[in-house]
């Protein structure tokens, strides 16, 4: 999976290629996102590619936010469409994860 | 005055066998000392000399005791020498005073020693307690005692006999074990091989089945063939006797039917359905023979409910009449054929009866069980008495007419638990809907495959006629069955990415089934632990998800042996 990584204000930002993250892309996306969440502590994801998550999809976005804050580290969404939303919100996730609408607002929740 | 007593002996014959002899003793209750007195009836009673029968006196398995009868109590007075054998005391020891209550078992001691009134007012007396032996282990002993009276009918002393009988009540206990594991290996039988789970979504029929196993499994069977959505066959069998056996020639039978069918079908022409008849006389070919040689038959109800043409087809070997409660007349009919059971005569031509039947109709299939229920005065359940509670709960759906069944047996019958099975089956009609638009596609099980599969769904649901599924509803749906789809692929066919996964779509005025069927693992998803919502864990959240998203979940086996899971969206824009 070709993963954009950029980095703003010392934020790694990620854009996801995909229009579908489900049960056959998210082993994909674990070993590309890898390297970026050991490099980094400060994660925004920007997922307004997305058309359609899974639960497998959610699973992966647990394990990043997991393997970040367990290094201190954080990890932001933006860009969610209604569909992907909806479908955090079924599984309670959108109180786990901290959702933002637009990628600057990702980052700048970053700054002290 | 001389007094007769019986003795009982407990013999074991050369076969192992346990039997009970019976010796009829006289005594003289006034003898002083009955040693000599025993030694002679018993030289007379088996024509013996005196060295013979002080023989016998130590060697037979029983230990002859005689007690006095005092204000203070029953001291013993003479005990044979058969006390040193059997329970390893010296005589000596056997007459000292409270070593007959010192050995009682604890758990028995209270209630031999309350029994001993029992001999008082009675004057005779047998029972059984653990008596510990002078190794230190119980033995179980029958006491047989007699009370003798003195010429003015006062108690003068008791003479008693005790009989080891641990093997006989070993014997008893292993038969009673052995009982017990036939009951449980019996109810798995019943549980896995002679019943089958009725089909929940049969458009046009509802049908529920029931059984109340008894102490002892019978051969009560039935079994379900759905033939596409038009026809369903319903077969109703009880075999001959009870236990195991009848339980394994049951499911012989059960699986003879299915055999014969998909034997047929091989054969015939592509698309056309062998008749109920065909069916039944190709499976009593194949199994007449076995049932012949063991001497059993079986009786069948074979019906096939034609949804369709709303015509029932039934070929009645032996079987119950089938009650048919027609909602136009509000009455009940019941449909028998002439047919002999399976096994009873080799050369049968089988001919169906044909009854028409409307929705509402409901038709039940059930064993003898049901109808021989009997009540305390001795009077059977009967068919009247099932027809009318039929009619009574007409209204309601097949699975509340059983209960409504179940209920008025057990109440008729005054008891939970019934020496025969009770196995019922009803089949209510219902008005047949058919489908405004069905679709379906075949998918292998790599998971690259959920996004054509969802595509399928999101095209289907935006083509359906009438109203169109409104867009969160066909997304909602979409990813039910995504989640659906990977469970049966991850878990099902446990990563397997070569087997095949059939999606059915179909969409009526008011829902849209999808239904998935594969050939894996059958899944539970009551075994499903609650999904974490602390972010803790990533994965566990599929199953909720689904119920969550659609109206109704349906995990269940279609025709074929495949496993299903159909998930049902309403409509909400009608």
């Amino acid at each position: 999976m070709n993963i954009k990584v950029g980095e703003v204000d010392g934020v790694a930002v990620v854009v996801l290629p995909e229009k579908d993250l489900d049960a056959a892309n998210t082993a994909d996306f674990k070993s590309a996102i890898a390297p970026v969440l050991k490099t980094h502590s400060k994660v925004v994801f920007d997922l307004s590619q997305l058309r359609f998550i899974d639960s497998s999809g959610l699973g992966a976005f647990l394990s990043c936010l997991r393997q970040l804050s367990t290094r201190g580290g954080e990890l932001k969404l933006c860009g969610l469409s209604t569909q992907v939303y909806q479908t955090f919100e079924l599984v309670r996730m959108h109180r786990i994860f901290d959702i933002y609408a637009t990628k600057s607002e990702a980052v700048a929740a970053f700054q002290p | 005055m001389e007094e007769a007593f019986t003795c009982n002996f407990i013999l074991r014959a050369r076969n192992g066998k346990f039997a009970r002899e019976r010796y009829i003793l006289t005594v003289s209750p006034v003898a002083a000392d009955v040693r000599p007195m025993l030694q002679s009836k018993l030289r007379d009673a088996f024509a013996v000399s005196p060295a013979r029968s002080h023989h016998i006196l130590t060697s037979i398995p029983t230990v002859i005791y005689v007690l006095a009868v005092t204000a203070e109590g029953f001291p013993s007075e003479w005990v044979s020498d058969s006390v040193k054998r059997i329970l390893g005391y010296d005589v000596e020891e056997a007459l000292a005073p409270n070593w007959w209550v010192d050995c009682l078992h604890p758990d028995d001691k209270d209630a031999a020693i309350k029994k001993t009134a029992i001999l008082m007012s009675a004057g005779h007396l047998v029972q059984e307690y653990r008596f510990r032996s002078k190794g230190g282990h119980y033995l179980w002993m029958q006491d047989e005692a007699s009370l003798l009276r003195d010429a003015d009918g006062r108690p003068k002393e008791i003479i008693g006999f005790w009989t080891n009988i641990t093997e006989l009540k070993q014997a008893e206990e292993q038969a009673a074990r052995a009982r017990e594991l036939e009951v449980e290996i019996g109810f798995k039988i019943q549980q896995t091989l002679l019943l089958d789970q009725p089909p929940r979504d049969f458009p046009g029929a509802r049908v529920a089945a029931l059984t109340i196993p008894s102490q002892r499994i019978s051969g009560d069977f039935y079994d379900f063939f759905r033939h596409v959505d038009q026809c369903l066959d319903v077969i109703v069998g009880d075999v001959m006797g009870k236990g195991i056996p009848a339980a394994l020639l049951g499911a012989a039978a059960k699986s003879t039917f299915l055999q014969a069918l998909s034997e047929i079908m091989s054969l015939s022409e592509r698309g056309t359905l062998p008749k109920p008849e065909e069916v039944v006389t190709l499976a009593h070919a194949k199994i007449s023979r076995q049932l012949v040689s063991l001497e059993s038959f079986v009786t069948v109800s074979y019906a096939r409910f034609d949804l369709e043409r709303r015509e029932v087809a039934l070929v009645d070997c032996g079987h119950m009449p089938v009650i048919h409660y027609k909602h136009r007349t509000g009455s009940c009919t019941t449909l028998q054929g002439s047919h002999v059971p399976l096994g009873v005569s080799e050369g049968e031509i089988y001919e169906p009866i044909v009854e028409s039947f409307e929705p509402e109709d409901v038709f039940v299939f059930y064993s003898d069980g049901i109808t021989e229920a009997q009540n305390s005065a001795g009077e059977f359940f009967g068919i009247s008495r099932l027809a009318e509670c039929v009619r009574m709960n007409s209204r309601r759906d097949a699975w509340q007419i059983i209960t409504k069944i179940r209920q008025s047996v057990v109440a008729f019958s005054d008891s939970e638990t019934f020496t025969d099975d009770l196995t019922c089956v009803v089949v209510k009609i219902e008005e047949r809907k058919l489908p405004l638009a069905h679709q379906e596609i075949e998918i292998s099980s790599e998971l690259c495959e959920l996004v054509r599969a969802r595509g399928f769904v999101h095209q289907f649901c935006s083509g359906v006629p009438g109203a169109a599924l409104p867009f969160e509803s066909a997304e909602e749906l979409d990813l039910a069955v995504n989640e659906a789809l990977s469970n049966i692929m991850r878990h099902a066919y446990k990563n397997r990415t070569d087997q095949k996964i059939k999606i059915g779509a179909q969409a009526f005025a008011d829902r849209v089934f999808v239904r998935l069927h594969h050939l894996g693992e059958p899944f539970d998803p009551a075994a499903v632990p609650p999904p974490d919502f602390s972010g803790s864990r990533e994965n566990g959240f599929g199953v909720y998800m689904i119920a969550q998203l659609v109206d109704e979940v349906r995990y269940l086996r279609d025709e074929r042996g495949r496993n299903c899971i159909c998930l049902v969206k309403r409509r909400k824009t009608l």
